[in-house]
């Protein structure tokens, strides 16, 4: 009877259900996607015919439904087998639709997903406007429009939920539920694309899930809550509803982490962003993808030679704070933050950059610095209160209360098990910790701090002293006061020497209280790459002199037994030249520089008389033996155009300060230049040279004054073994000279690569040997 | 041409006026601070005993505090503070 049923429904019921389709181009439909959403007209047909081709299948159905029924109510005990034969009867049918060939398989599907894609896509349209006009006027949304548009989706929705009955009775919901899945994906995705993409100001976790709730969950439940009986398909609901959430989360996860990276360099306006992916993070397994998505990410854009430091500084910083938002155990931060920070150790001006970052008031991280002192005793009480809390726990378990919340404590990721979670609290804890020792950091800090004390434009500024006392005073509370002993005197200096220069121009009278002051350092104290003089004496101008004098004999008196020692190198001069024309020029220069322009200084009012010397003049009258040193700095005046050489003479440069110029003069004037631009283009470099052997950091300048000390031991270990290799000089030094010697291989090779660049040593290969 | 000279600030460094170099009781630098300080200049001055050996203040003080003669670490000659060392 079976075949019988089977065959009729082959040849009669299937051809009837495809004839309703035969006007509509069901081929469009196989061709592509696009094409469907283009022609709306075939649409709304296939639609239609849809709906009537149901009902006629289920017409059949329930036709052949009631005749089982009948036949099976004169049978006793059958019904188990009336059910079975009902799934029996719900698969031919189906078969004999879809199973005709395969292209109807396809159409068939093509159809169902149509069909729900259409009505899902106005059913969402509807919702929205409803929810708009909800959100718009929540008390008042009884106007006539929108009471209109409710009763229209009503209507629609009983439509619909008559014809999922339908499809429930003919088993086809059951067929189609990856269809209507793979629909409610897609919309999910897109919104949290369309909503969240890039935009990291608000919070959209929320919204998508109630997005869910009010519309795509209404819809699915119309679907499923449609068909069998309540309680089961409520049970079956509930699962569909979480299994979505979670995807919902996954999903909203994944394109954040993607964005991780820019959310981080948008901290702190991308907070909601992150407190979102936060949520997610708790909620299901993120944490694997996340580090390994953004340590890639880090490592390709941040980690780049073409990085500046700072900008790296400042993203690891927002990295950690972002992290902490996202997972606030700190487990991620040491894990992704590890990369970063060893990269950091590797550059040499890290340290620098840092101690730069919290002694500059302008910088964010200053202030975050500065309220330390506020909010971190408070932190550290707390954070002892919750250990002792704990250890409260173990003692009465038994206590419900209590015990509920010791259930709450998370244990340690096994990532960071042995760093303390303390330490990733404090963001300067986190960049010191790039390092190894707080000596590096105490260091640093000290020589940029005499750089700044003693090229301050005016030593005796009250504001400097007093930024340098704050910073000072918060980076004891970090370092400890031993460490930063030596820059309080240093400090101290500074406001010492401001009140004895007070006191002794006081001292020797408002008329001879002249132009001179001094600084008056505590030379044991101060860094010793900051007070190394490079300069040989020379002779300030005679004024100078004399005030110079009349201020040391006042000082020795009253600071008995003492003595001062006037360093060259330091210091800084004001002044202003008057030219023959009455034209004035300021500048502000070092005193040896002073020293040599005021040589060119006439005495008197004879402006016709040109003071014209060489350098062996000069430099006698500088009382300096380096004449190279004075030829280095005159560069300076000829650079102005104050000076100007003409055969090995000096003399000052009128040019500029006559208003007109005749054309030999420029001629000669360019002559003039033209052979001496070789020594200003040299100076140029020299200058360059210097500056950037100032921009070295102190541990780079300790490492090669301690490489100087080692040369000797190179080259007397050459002496006697005539060749060596790179190897065994290396073994020889760590063993016989481990107290100066702590370099790695790569450091000597690069020490020696030194020494033969300085024509020292020579490599034979592999061989190093003394170059004769 | 003229050269107006408006401010000349130097750079200089005080040093206490001594011979030795260390202290010879604490073998610090003199223009270091002896032990028990921590500022140097005015608050750990050196001291001359009439032998012409210096010593911090503070550290002979404390030499002389806890022997029973009078004497010089240095010498062993009677110690007397110099007065009026320059």
């Amino acid at each position: 009877m079976i075949d019988i049923i089977k065959e009729y429904f082959r040849n009669s019921i299937s051809t009837g259900f495809w004839k309703y389709f035969s006007d509509c181009k069901l081929e469009m439909l196989l061709n592509s996607k696009t094409t469907i959403t283009n022609d709306s007209n075939q649409l709304m047909m296939i639609y239609q015919q849809f709906t009537v081709s149901i009902d006629y299948l289920y017409q059949v159905y329930i036709y052949f439904e009631r005749n089982l029924e009948f036949l099976y109510q004169h049978l006793p005990n059958a019904s188990l087998e009336f059910r079975y034969y009902l799934e029996k009867l719900q698969n031919l049918l189906m078969n004999s639709i879809t199973l005709r060939s395969s292209t109807d398989t396809m159409t068939f599907r093509k159809i169902l997903y149509m069909f729900f894609e259409k009505d899902f896509k106005s059913f969402i349209k509807l919702k929205e406007q409803v929810y708009k006009g909800d959100q718009e006027d929540e008390e008042e949304d009884e106007e006539d429009d929108l009471e209109l548009s409710i009763q229209d989706i009503d209507l629609k929705e009983s439509l619909f939920i008559t014809l999922c009955r339908k499809l429930h009775r003919l088993n086809i919901i059951n067929l189609s539920e990856d269809i209507f899945t793979e629909i409610l994906y897609k919309k999910i995705f897109q919104y949290i694309e369309e909503k969240c993409q890039g935009n990291y100001e608000e919070r959209f976790l929320d919204d998508t899930l109630q997005f869910c709730n009010n519309v795509l969950f209404k819809w699915l439940s119309m679907i499923i809550l449609s068909g069998g009986q309540p309680q089961e398909s409520d049970q079956l609901f509930k699962q569909w509803k979480t299994r979505f959430e979670f995807s919902i989360y996954e999903n909203f996860a994944q394109q954040r982490v993607l964005e991780l990276f820019s959310m981080i360099m948008h901290y702190p306006s991308s907070r909601p962003a992150l407190e979102d992916l936060g949520v997610c993070f708790q909620k299901i397994p993120i944490r694997q993808v996340l580090i390994q998505h953004l340590s890639s990410v880090i490592g390709q854009r941040l980690l780049q030679p073409g990085a500046q430091t700072t900008d790296i500084i400042s993203q690891y910083i927002s990295t950690i704070q972002s992290l902490r938002i996202i997972d606030p155990s700190g487990s991620l931060i040491q894990t992704v933050g590890r990369p970063i920070k060893q990269y950091l150790a590797q550059r040499e001006d890290t340290i620098r950059c840092i101690v730069s970052i919290f002694t500059d008031d302008t910088n964010e991280l200053h202030k975050e610095f500065m309220n330390f002192r506020d909010n971190d005793t408070a932190e550290l009480q707390e954070e002892e209160s919750t250990i002792l809390e704990y250890d409260h726990y173990l003692d009465d378990l038994d206590d419900q209360g209590n015990f509920e919340k010791s259930l709450q404590w998370v244990p340690l990721n096994n990532d960071n098990f042995n760093t303390n979670k303390k330490s990733s609290d404090d963001m300067f804890d986190n960049l010191v910790q790039i390092y190894e020792s707080l000596d590096l950091f105490v260091n640093e800090y000290r020589s940029m701090l005499s750089e700044r004390l003693l090229s301050a434009e005016n030593h005796f500024d009250n504001a400097l002293v007093e930024k340098e006392i704050t910073n000072l005073e918060l980076l004891k509370l970090r370092f400890g006061e031993n460490s930063l002993h030596q820059c309080e005197i240093m400090v101290k200096d500074m406001t010492d020497s401001k009140r004895l220069n007070n006191l002794i121009h006081k001292e020797m009278g408002s008329v001879n209280k002249g132009v001179y002051e001094t600084l008056i350092l505590s030379e044991l104290f101060w860094p010793s790459s900051a007070l190394k003089d490079t300069l040989e004496p020379f002779k300030y101008p005679k004024e100078i002199i004399a005030q110079m004098g009349l201020f040391s004999k006042e000082y020795e008196r009253v600071k008995a037994p003492r003595k001062l020692i006037n360093r060259y190198d330091f210091g800084r001069v004001e002044l202003e030249l008057v030219m023959e024309n009455g034209n004035t020029k300021e500048f502000t220069v070092s005193p040896i520089q002073a020293s040599i322009i005021s040589l060119f200084s006439s005495e008197g009012g004879d402006s016709e008389s040109q003071v014209k010397l060489t350098l062996d003049q000069m430099c006698s009258a500088l009382e300096c033996k380096n004449k190279e040193q004075v030829r280095k700095k005159l560069q300076f005046w000829i650079a102005n155009q104050v000076v100007k050489e003409v055969n090995g003479v000096y003399q000052l440069n009128v040019k500029d300060s006559s208003d007109t110029v005749s054309m030999a003069e420029v001629v000669d004037g360019d002559y003039v230049h033209g052979d001496s631009d070789e020594d200003t283009d040299s100076e140029d470099d020299v200058i360059i040279v210097e500056e950037q052997e100032e921009e070295k950091s102190v541990s780079e300048k300790e490492k090669e004054e301690k490489m100087r000390v080692i040369e000797n031991f190179i080259i007397g270990m050459l002496t006697n073994f005539k060749v060596l290799t790179l190897d065994r000089i290396h073994n020889m030094l760590t063993m016989f000279n481990s107290e100066q010697y702590s370099s790695t291989q790569q450091e000597l090779k690069q020490f020696l690569l030194k020494l033969i660049n300085e024509e020292k040593i020579e490599l034979n290969n592999t061989e190093y040997k003394i170059k004769n | 041409m003229k050269v107006n000279i408006t401010k000349w600030s130097s750079v200089s460094t005080w040093h206490w006026d001594v011979n030795e170099e260390c202290c010879g009781i604490c073998r610090m630098q003199f223009d270091y601070c002896c032990v028990d300080c921590k500022v140097p200049g005015d608050d750990c001055p050196p001291v001359w005993g009439t032998c012409n050996h210096a010593f911090h203040m503070h550290c002979i003080l404390k030499w002389l505090n806890s022997n029973q003669q009078q004497q010089c670490p240095m010498c062993r000659c009677e110690w007397q503070f110099k007065s009026d060392q320059k």
